[in-house]
């Protein structure tokens, strides 16, 4: 744990142009986000479309979509802050030693280009190497990620794969360099259930075997409180609890945290109508100068409209920002 | 009126397959993919049958048949007691106005150039139900069924949240009274606090006009909070069939079992915990084997080589709840013992 974390990302804001009645004013999509990644560890980012999730990701990479741009605030990576590099530093590190895992395979794949290709691809950009030995690399790399005729998916096309096999060929070219950071955005979202468990038991046992850390993305509670090491949940731009997995059935203080926990359907839950939150993410929760959640807060206070709660943490390991649960001491 | 215990819909034995030609070649060179090869199931009113799979089982062809768009290609489909083979396309249209559909994505379903209003009011427009006055007071009333302010009417849709948009869509259903709702895959494309919420509403609306659902779906867990019945589809059969709690508690088909233990559920570590699955259930190549799932079966033996297994064999936990596996729940291949 005293270990220098491997990507720590400390205050980061970024901000997108929204039109108001006099001009443009700024919509904070990542609002005073500050989190740590250890070296080995898998951490999943957790929350609703809109949450700003995706963004804090893109801007690890320095792919912030145009008009939105990064107000303040430091991405360490080792210890180097990514955001003071140039661009040709920053395409050194994107793609090689952080690389991504996007949501739909159907649409990361290049159409034109068979996979092996745009595999190899992303190899040769950060290495020197032959076309003959790259191949050889490559067949091996599908091999891994559990492909059984590397042979004939190399010499594909992305439409003549399925969507599972797809992804196998994403993953393959995320980790074709051997990144020391992944980031899977939602990479399982789109595919089947089945397919989702074997994607994620392939992605574990390759983190095990690159010795790599994960930043995962997700929106689905349940399933990353099956694998990660911690969970970040985002609302609205900010964190409002990171906690240790194995803790955020019993443990998670919360009220959002504690609300989606409560609204995940079941058979249990038969015949009885589920809890759940009012309302839905908005505009204004974000530009709300208090807590962006206290529209949807079933225990909001009157300071929760007023001020926004920081980040507090009663243990390194657990921090959660909220007004209404009681002080830190009482919950130790 | 009706009798409770009759069927709406009884769909016996449809098959339906699509054609394509060979890439590169004109005329009848072509291939031809079964969709549905021999699908019979009965909803009742009242019911929620839930139709699970995964992505190309057919469930979405099946629910398509069941709202007449698409002709079976042999087999029967009755709606409330009429058979609909033979029926006129006036006919079949008129019948059909008693089944309503709720689309996946609220964002392509709803026409942007209409008013929530103008939206929800087409279905009585195309039926020619009473005056513009009535057909006005049954908008504003479906509106505050599924939870919108009457001044929600004149709104676009790009005006509302996705949750708010899905309930639009509930509402177009809702408004002509239909004895069958068809919901495929109503949630996947909704937040899940949104989710709850929609869920809630399908279930208040059901109590309050004591409708009878479809539903559509691949995700387990909403299934086994809603449904009533469940149906297992597989490469467009039904391999399991019974009530939800008897089909989730004790799952007979080893292919429903694959599916339960993969959805994901809070605070339970599963990694690793199905050694019966199978990799790549994606590359097999299924034609020769009498049972579809034998390639990743982990209780699969000579037999299921050969004989097509089927519903009438010892398959059976109770009248209701069946599955087509000659080894269903815990009963185990004898060769595997021995060896």
């Amino acid at each position: 744990m005293d270990e220098a974390p491997l990507l720590s990302i400390k205050n980061l804001r970024i901000a997108f142009p929204i039109q108001v009645a006099d001009g443009y004013s700024d919509l904070f999509v990542v609002n005073d986000v500050s989190l740590n990644l250890g070296a080995r560890e898998i951490m999943a980012v957790v929350g609703e479309s809109g949450s700003g999730k995706t963004t804090m990701a893109l801007a690890t990479l320095g792919l912030i979509p145009s008009p939105g741009c990064i107000k303040n605030g430091k991405i360490l990576f080792n210890g180097l802050d990514l955001l003071t590099l140039d661009k040709k530093t920053t395409r050194h590190y994107r793609g090689n030693r952080i690389s991504i895992i996007f949501q739909d395979p159907t649409t990361a794949l290049n159409p034109t280009l068979t996979v092996g290709d745009q595999i190899l691809e992303a190899y040769i950009l950060h290495n020197q190497n032959s076309y003959i030995k790259v191949q050889e690399l490559v067949i091996d790399l599908l091999v891994k990620v559990g492909i059984n005729d590397p042979k004939r998916i190399f010499d594909s096309y992305p439409h003549q794969l399925s969507g599972g096999l797809r992804q196998r060929a994403i993953i393959a070219m995320a980790l074709i360099c051997k990144p020391e950071l992944l980031i899977a955005d939602e990479p399982t979202t789109s595919l089947d259930t089945t397919i989702q468990a074997q994607i994620l038991d392939l992605l574990l046992d390759l983190q095990e075997q690159f010795g790599m850390s994960i930043l995962f993305i997700s929106h689905n509670l349940a399933l990353v409180s099956q694998f990660a090491h911690k969970v970040a949940v985002m609302y609205a731009g900010k964190i409002m609890e990171i906690l240790p997995a194995k803790d955020i059935v019993n443990k998670s203080v919360h009220p959002y945290t504690k609300g989606l926990l409560g609204l995940l359907p079941s058979i249990e839950t038969r015949g009885q109508v589920l809890p759940s939150l009012p309302g839905s993410l908005s505009e204004e929760d974000v530009l709300s100068l208090g807590c962006p959640f206290a529209n949807r807060c079933p225990s909001v206070k009157e300071i929760c409209h007023v001020e926004c709660p920081s980040l507090s943490s009663p243990t390194t390991r657990h921090q959660f920002a909220c007004h209404a649960v009681p002080t830190i001491n009482e919950l130790l | 009126m009706n009798d409770t215990n009759l069927p709406i819909v009884v769909v016996s034995n449809i098959v339906k397959r699509f054609y394509n030609r060979k890439p590169g070649t004109i005329g009848r060179n072509s291939w031809v993919i079964e969709a549905l090869k021999g699908v019979s199931l009965q909803i009742r009113r009242g019911e929620i049958v839930s139709v699970v799979g995964e992505s190309g089982c057919g469930k979405s062809t099946l629910a398509k048949s069941i709202a007449l768009l698409l002709r079976p290609d042999t087999g029967t489909i009755s709606i409330n007691g009429t058979a609909t083979n033979s029926l006129s396309r006036n006919d079949l249209r008129s019948l059909g106005q008693k089944i309503h559909l709720i689309f996946q994505d609220p964002y392509s379903s709803l026409n942007p150039r209409l008013s929530a209003g103008d939206i929800i009011m087409e279905p009585l427009i195309i039926q020619k139900v009473g005056s513009r006055g009535d057909r006005i007071n049954s908008v504003v009333h479906a509106l505050s069924d599924v939870g919108l302010r009457p001044s929600d009417f004149n709104k676009y849709p790009h005006q509302f949240s996705g949750g708010q948009r899905q309930r639009i869509a509930i509402a177009r259903a809702l408004v002509s009274n239909p004895d069958l709702i068809i919901a495929d895959e109503p949630l996947s494309a909704l937040d899940v606090s949104i989710q709850s919420q929609i869920i809630n509403l399908l279930m208040d609306l059901k109590k309050k006009r004591n409708l009878t659902y479809l539903f559509i779906s691949h995700d387990l867990s909403v299934v086994s909070h809603v449904a009533d019945k469940v149906i297992v589809m597989y490469k467009g059969h039904i391999i399991e069939s019974g009530p939800a709690e008897s089909v989730f508690r004790t799952p007979l088909h080893p292919y429903t079992n694959l599916l339960i233990s993969s959805t994901p559920e809070l605070g339970k570590n599963k990694r690793k915990l199905c050694a019966q699955r199978v990799v790549d259930i994606e590359l097999g190549n299924d034609k020769n084997f009498a049972c579809l799932f034998y390639k990743h079966c982990h209780k699969a033996s000579e037999i299921c080589h050969f004989q097509t297994p089927s519903p009438d064999s010892e398959s059976f936990l109770t009248d209701e709840h069946w599955a087509k596996c000659h080894f269903p729940g815990h009963v185990q291949p004898k060769m595997q013992n021995s060896s």
